[in-house]
């Protein structure tokens, strides 16, 4: 299964190859013969800066500060030598010093910190790079700051709201996947997922478990504990992700972990409590009794039953199991951090170990009637009964760099998870839906066509056909065990010449396991008899990337950056997949089950790339980059050798020209354009023709059979997509606000779509590259520091996006009739039928003659799932000498439509439906709820626009004297923050907009759709960071 | 400083050992190979076992159309054998008879259809090229085939292509009349029996059901002599089934009826009163149908899978009982029919009350009890009426009902409205419209050669 240990060896005696290579091209060097030192402060605070990468300009000498702010570097080439500084968060400066022969010169600095500074240093494919550099526009979050202040729980949370053009969906239970979409989907039938890199290794981000088919599904990408991230970068699109490869098209989250810092060990410790309170009004359900002209017996009746005068109405019943304290599933969660990290060392040799431990509890719970019945029947209550949506994860960081010598540095990083999470069945559950039992219901405990009594005899309380507690009995749980690991060795053979090799390996040990054991749980077909399925899956990430970066003076105001390197990817998932049926009573493993079954795969895909940039700078105020890179994948078709990505970008400071006027409010201006391909490589085997196996039974004999799965596709190849993008950065005030604007427009051609073949062949479609999307969009950003002054600040940033997104072609496939993916439209577009209404008598119901459905054929577009503008605005008061900082965020989604089947669902296919059994119900909703008895479900696609204030925050700094007395600690931070804090919806009339079935899935040939989902729930944290 | 030439000097030795690296064709391929585990390739196709593996998956494809699939559940529920008690709302439109071309349901049934074709064309080559003997083998495909366009003619309009598959590349066929693919399934049919030359039992098996099948294609096909000709001498007894185990899956109509509780047995009556012309399966107590449950008042078997619709469970097949694909019992009815056609009224009398006398297993756990014999109706439209109502008892939920209803107005010259369900449908108080046939899938519509017709349909008539 997956690569041999051979194959691996060879790759790495490439990569050996290619170390002895340049090391024999450098042979020949000059030796430097001085040094320089001297120490890094905050210009503001005059605090020590660690981290600070300083660098010889014109070669690969370099630093990074130790936890002092100093710095030493030796071996510099004697002679006059420009000092550099870089650190994410600060303005990047300069200083020239003279530096002679075995002497050591001092070059102090002090940074100025910029938010969005157009000299902050971003990472890049190539390293790290200042952002006046590049041509397109990168986003940065300096996650350790944020996470001091605001708590956050995954990446998803780091994310939201935060970058223009980035849209994150949240979850609503605990443990699920954020869907991130990174300037519009791009993709009909791969996914639209960014990839993940991870300390310049790629990282694991698929969601995969137990909610598959129905249900919460987690993603591997919420393995990662945000306490242990330094910065990320959002490579947005392809015209920056061009270095990093096929896949790299729908954008790149560049995660880099904390780094030691030389000096004195530093002890931080945190700690999170809190409270996870759902505020969300999920529906009620409702009825109408009344009965027949001229007859007596009761039943229940629709609005427009009585509107027609086929039914008279004698009662009207609503019932909320949400809001009942009995029957209500809605329980307080809480969730709970502590952690702590030590990082320190020498100039030689720093370190950075941390370890948290975090337990969150959704709020989600048995309900009391649930528990008094099995407790009156002595059924055992389990932890997941009580609390089925839980989640507690164990992590463990340690990077170490070392300075081997002056020219050599090695950093080694390793993180390990351990996770285990269970969840309820909800949302469009395989099994059952505890959600769906509580919507679904008829509006009382008994009454017409509800006996209140379920199958297994229990009573129901009103709920649809299962009580909440029987849908708990059945355990969905995952258990991860996660290591991933990175060595960079960093050489610098000559002042002018660097050489990178990274060397990571990821590997996600999952295991999925459900159960219902006999007897109990979901009734319906032959659940209780009981079933066990364990899915143990193992997600493989190799990475090997080589660089080699040569920079040199061509002339006092030319500069030439050259890069060339390599990567290796090898991604694999090998998945072994147990289960059994028919438990023996007390079973609990598939193998106790009367029926087994056992199934099996690897499928590894492999990526071997190889890219050439050149980077001219000059005056240092405009650059040219032009690069390609060259991918060849094991999942292209055999017909299809490689692919080539190129790219082109300028940078341009065109303020610092001598023509460029003076403005007495702009400070710096910069002009920047970039072009760039990138891909999104097929499934490991969709090229392949594939034959499944299937054992049949005929003749009672049971016998393994064989049929095509796949027909295969030779001719096979990535998606590529192409991206223009150019905007502006200006540095206004003073430097008090930031500007950027940035237009971009991107062309995905070669889309796979699923080809599709007439059934009369009896095979199934293939993928094929037929497809063309178009995106394009403009996307801004202001920063403004309004206040800053020694007691008070006020700072604001106003973000916000706008995607428009169309289908170009379907090379040729007719799309039937409003189909979600058609020529000219959104990927995900939403139809609907025509419906108008008339109250002729105006009695507030409409009978079914008063409603006018337009035909199928007749609909018209309504809008995208996805929803093109985004806007968001944070803002932060600091008060006390800043000690006090009083912050929040809110943000807008609009123009973006859902089908609301939370509401039209029950209408459809239940009992229940409060459309049309609550006499005052709208005019439009008694129409559409007609609309759905016949069959038409467009007219629930509904705007979801909504507005959210989704973060509040007081975070005080606590005097440095008190916490030396109280705590003997040297700093300490208390954050008190609410999250989740208030919806706005536009039309809406679900419970929430944004909690979507299958979250993670794409919209290309589905609607966005809440099919009964928990929504997301508010978070009230207190945390306490204290730094020895 | 360093010379410049020596930087590029440098930079290029560096650039070509990279370039080298990956333009070494041999390392590339190595480290491009992926073992991928678990996934068969056309590679391993190359033997007799490998065909015969082939053989045995279209045999599952065989079984999907049949009694362990949903495409008998389905195109009974077009007509009165079941009623939807389906949380789904596709399940209705089966129902009341109004199904679309986009149905997701009638979408997959009508596919299935074709993979059974598409496997057993794709065995039938390998079985000639790897294992051509024992010859029932290959036999045994064609009748698969024959049976799948048989059912294909019988439940889909007029329209219906037959695509092929000629040297990987798919040739797409033309519209075809039911007639004609009738015609086509009875030549493979006939080829299958070309191969049934030897005298062992699996192979004289074969024959017999292949000569029932032939039958019933001669009955769609109203060449009702010759029809009980192709059945001669094939024993009442004899019956050729679907098979179930626990671990390979469930009998079809058990777990969509008992198990899913998606369909109710039929009734002639519901909650909206009732329905015209459908038989009272649920309500007769004919021990042909044995029934739990009631359609009105309380059922004791509860509500269905939509939570309101009174569930009626059939008693005939356990969850892993055998199904009869064709059997004796149907021979005899291909009989009892072609005397009805000769205008022997009582000779198809005879052999409706031989088999009410003494009457077959229809599963094996359930035979029903004898039945009083029939007088011979005074008409032969009586006569029809009895035999097609006889005939619905006896072969309940095995897919042969709208075919049936179909021959009711192509053969007999009843109209639709005298023999498919008509009044006002429970569910959603709208009439029943219950069309004569199914649509051709719109999903077709990637064929060249079909064409949208005028009413948004690929078939080219809706005639029965």
């Amino acid at each position: 299964m997956g690569y041999g240990i051979n194959r691996r060896a060879r790759g790495f005696a490439v990569a050996l190859a290619v170390l002895a290579g340049v090391s024999a091209a450098g042979a020949q060097t000059n030796r430097p013969a001085g040094g320089v030192s001297g120490k890094v402060t905050d210009k503001g605070s005059g605090a020590p800066i660690v981290g600070v990468a300083v660098q010889v300009e014109g070669s690969s000498a370099g630093v990074v500060t130790g936890s002092d702010g100093s710095y030493r570097i030796a071996s510099v080439a004697s002679g006059s030598q420009t000092i550099t500084t870089r650190r994410i968060g600060y303005v990047s400066a300069k200083k020239t010093v003279t530096v002679a022969d075995n002497q050591t010169v001092t070059a102090d600095f002090a940074l100025e910190a910029a938010a969005t500074s157009l000299q902050a240093v971003v990472m890049t494919a190539t390293g790290a790079q200042r952002r006046i550099e590049l041509g397109n526009a990168v986003s940065s979050i300096e996650a350790s700051a944020r996470i001091a202040e605001t708590p956050v729980k995954n990446i998803g949370d780091l994310l939201s709201a935060q970058m223009p053009g980035v849209q994150v969906s949240t979850a609503g239970l605990t443990g699920g996947t954020s869907r991130i979409r990174i300037r519009g989907q791009s993709s009909l039938a791969l996914a639209n997922d960014p990839i993940y890199i991870i300390d310049g290794v790629r990282m694991t981000s698929t969601s995969s478990g137990n909610g598959t088919g129905g249900g919460t599904v987690p993603s591997r990408a919420n393995d990662i504990n945000p306490e242990e991230i330094e910065s990320i970068e959002v490579v947005k699109g392809p015209s920056a992700a061009t270095l990093y490869g096929t896949d790299a098209a729908n954008g790149v989250i560049v995660i880099t972990t904390k780094r030691g810092r030389a000096g004195k060990p530093v002890f931080a410790f945190h700690t999170e409590q809190g409270r996870l309170d759902d505020r969300n009004n999920y529906p009620a359900t409702y009825s109408l009794l009344g009965h027949s002209p001229g007859a007596t017996a009761q039943k229940r009746c629709f609005t427009y039953d009585i509107a027609e005068g086929s039914c008279l109405l004698d009662s009207a019943t609503v019932l909320n199991l949400w809001k009942n304290p009995a029957t209500t599933t809605i329980k307080y969660g809480s969730r709970r951090l502590v952690g702590g990290q030590v990082s320190g060392g020498s100039e030689q040799v720093r370190y950075f170990i941390s370890a948290d431990m975090n337990e969150e509890t959704g709020p989600v719970g048995l309900p009391a009637v649930d528990k008094q019945r099995f407790d009156s029947l002595g059924v055992q209550i389990r932890p997941n009964m009580l609390r089925p949506n839980n989640l507690q994860q164990l992590s463990l960081r340690s990077n170490v760099d070392v300075a081997i010598t002056p020219h050599l540095d090695v950093s080694v990083s390793a993180g390990l998870t351990s996770l285990d999470q269970r969840f309820p069945q909800s949302e469009n559950g395989n099994v059952a839906s505890y959600v769906q039992q509580m919507t679904f219901g008829p509006g009382y405990r008994t009454g017409p066509g509800y006996s209140g009594v379920g199958a297994a005899g229990e009573p129901l309380f009103g709920y649809a056909a299962m009580t909440p507690g029987e849908v708990f009995q059945f355990v969905s749980s995952q258990n991860v065990v996660r290591f991933v690991g990175s060595s960079t060795v960093n050489w610098r053979p000559m002042n002018w010449l660097q050489v990178r090799g990274d060397v990571g390996y990821d590997m996600a040990n999952q295991d999925d396991y459900t159960l219902q054991r006999f007897g109990e749980g979901p009734t319906g077909g032959t659940n209780l008899l009981g079933s066990s399925g364990d899915t143990r899956t193992t997600h493989v990430n190799f990475t090997s990337n080589l660089g080699a970066t040569g920079t040199w003076q061509l002339r006092p105001w030319a500069q030439l950056r050259s890069t060339v390197g390599t990567q290796y990817v090898v991604n694999s998932r090998n998945i072994t997949s147990a289960r059994g049926t028919q438990l023996v009573p007390g079973g609990e493993l598939p193998s106790q089950g009367t029926i087994f079954s056992v199934t099996a795969s690897s499928v590894p895909s492999k990526t071997l790339g190889m890219f050439i940039e050149e980077q001219l700078a000059l005056r240092d105020r405009l650059y040219f980059t032009v690069a390609v890179r060259s991918d060849k994948n094991s999942a292209f078709g055999v017909n299809y050798a490689g692919v080539y990505y190129p790219k082109a970008s300028v940078s341009w400071i065109l303020s610092d020209e001598s023509f460029f006027p003076h403005m007495k409010y702009l400070e710096q201006l910069r002009v920047r354009t970039s072009f760039g391909a990138s891909g999104v490589q097929p499934g490991a085997t969709a090229a392949l023709r594939t034959y499944t196996s299937a054992t049949v039974n005929f003749g009672n004999a049971a016998v393994a059979g064989l049929s095509v799965s796949n027909p295969g596709n030779p001719n096979l190849r990535p998606e590529r997509t192409s991206e223009v993008e150019a905007g502006i950065d200006a540095k206004l005030f003073g430097g008090r606000a930031n500007l950027e604007l940035t237009y971009y427009k991107k062309n995905t051609n070669d889309a796979l779509i699923n080809q599709p073949v007439a059934p009369s062949a009896g095979v199934s479609g293939y993928l094929a590259n037929l497809g063309g999307v178009q995106n394009s969009g403009v996307e801004y950003s202001l920063h403004a520091q309004l206040i800053d002054r020694r007691d008070l600040g006020w700072d604001v940033t106003y973000a916000g996006s706008y995607n428009a997104n169309k289908v170009v072609s379907l090379g040729g496939i007719i799309a039937a009739p409003f189909a979600s993916a058609s020529v000219g439209y959104p990927v995900g577009s939403a139809y609907g039928r025509i419906l108008t209404y008339a109250d002729a008598n105006n009695d507030g119901l409409l009978s079914r003659g008063e409603v006018t459905i337009s035909t199928a054929a007749n609909q018209v577009f309504l809008g995208p799932y996805n929803p093109p503008t985004q806007v968001s605005v944070s803002t932060g008061v600091e008060l006390f000498s800043h000690r006090l900082r009083l912050s929040a965020l809110a943000d807008r989604r609009a123009g973006g439509r859902i089908a609301n089947l939370e509401l039209m669902l029950p209408c459809l296919v239940a009992i229940g439906c409060g459309d049309l059994q609550r006499m005052n119900a709208p005019l439009a909703v008694q129409a559409r709820g007609i609309a759905v008895k016949q069959g038409v479900t467009s007219v629930y696609n509904q705007d979801m626009s909504f507005t959210r204030l989704r973060e509040i925050t007081a975070s005080y700094s606590l005097d440095e004297t008190l916490v030396r007395q109280l705590m003997r600690g040297s700093s300490a931070r208390i954050s008190l923050s609410v999250r989740n804090v208030a919806l706005w919806k536009t039309s809406y009339d679900g419970t929430d907009p944004e909690s979507s079935y299958g979250s993670s899935a794409d919209l290309g040939s589905a609607a966005a759709q809440n099919v009964a989902a928990t929504s997301p729930p508010m978070y009230i944290m207190l945390r306490l960071n204290i730094t020895y | 400083m360093t010379p410049i030439y020596v930087r590029i000097r440098s930079v290029v030795t560096a650039a070509a050992v990279l370039l080298g690296s990956t333009a070494c064709d041999k390392l590339q391929h190595d480290l491009l190979t992926a073992n991928i585990v678990g996934t068969v390739t056309p590679a391993s196709i190359n033997n007799a076992a490998a065909a015969d593996a082939l053989r045995v998956g279209a045999l599952g494809a065989f079984n999907a159309i049949t009694g362990a699939g949903q495409v008998w559940t389905f195109s009974d529920l077009a007509t009165d054998v079941w009623k939807t008690a389906d949380a789904r709302q596709q399940s209705g439109e089966f129902d009341i008879g109004l199904v679309f071309n986009t149905d997701v349901d009638l979408q997959a049934n009508y596919a299935s259809l074709y993979v059974a074709i598409a496997r057993s064309n794709e065995a039938i080559t390998a079985l000639r090229t790897y294992m051509p003997n024992p010859a029932w083998g290959i036999g045994q495909m064609y009748l698969v085939k024959g049976f799948a366009e048989m059912q294909l003619a019988e439940y889909f309009c007029n329209g219906t292509p037959l695509t092929t598959i000629q040297n990987g590349a798919i040739v797409y066929g033309t519209p075809l009349s039911n007639q004609q693919v009738f015609t086509i399934a009875a030549a493979h049919v006939d080829s299958a029996m070309a191969l049934f030359t030897a005298t062992d039992a699996t192979t004289a098996a074969l024959l017999s059901a292949a000569k029932i099948t032939k039958g019933r294609i001669l009955v769609d096909m109203g060449r009702f002599s010759n029809a009980a000709t192709a059945v001669a001498g094939v024993a009442t007894s004899f019956a050729y089934q679907n098979t179930f185990a626990l671990a390979t899956g469930d009998n079809g109509v058990w777990n969509i009826n008992n198990n899913l509780k998606r369909f109710t047995v039929g009734d002639s009556m519901d909650a909206s009163g009732v329905i015209g012309n459908a038989l009272p399966f649920a309500s007769s107590g004919d021990p042909r149908v044995k029934v739990t449950g009631t359609t009105l008042g309380t059922s004791p078997l509860g509500r269905g899978n939509d939570g309101s619709t009174n569930l009626v469970g059939q008693s005939i097949w356990g969850r892993s009982d055998a199904i009869n694909i064709v059997s004796g019992l149907d021979a005899r009815l291909i009989e009892a029919e072609a005397a009805l056609n000769a205008s022997d009224l009582a000779g198809m009398t005879a052999i409706l009350n031989t088999l009410r006398l003494t009457p077959p297993a229809l599963s094996p756990t359930y035979t029903p009890a004898a039945m009083a014999p029939l007088a011979v109706p005074a008409s032969a439209a009586l006569a029809a009426t009895l035999f097609f109502r006889e005939k619905a008892f006896w072969t309940f939920g095995r897919g042969t009902r709208l075919g049936d209803l179909r021959r009711l107005m192509r053969q007999y010259g009843r109209t639709h409205d005298a023999v498919f369900p008509t009044g006002v449908y429970f569910k959603t108080s709208a009439q029943y419209v219950s069309e004569a046939n199914l649509q051709i899938s719109s999903l077709e519509a990637t064929n060249p050669n079909v064409v949208l017709g005028a009413n948004s349909s690929y078939c080219t008539d809706r005639l029965p």
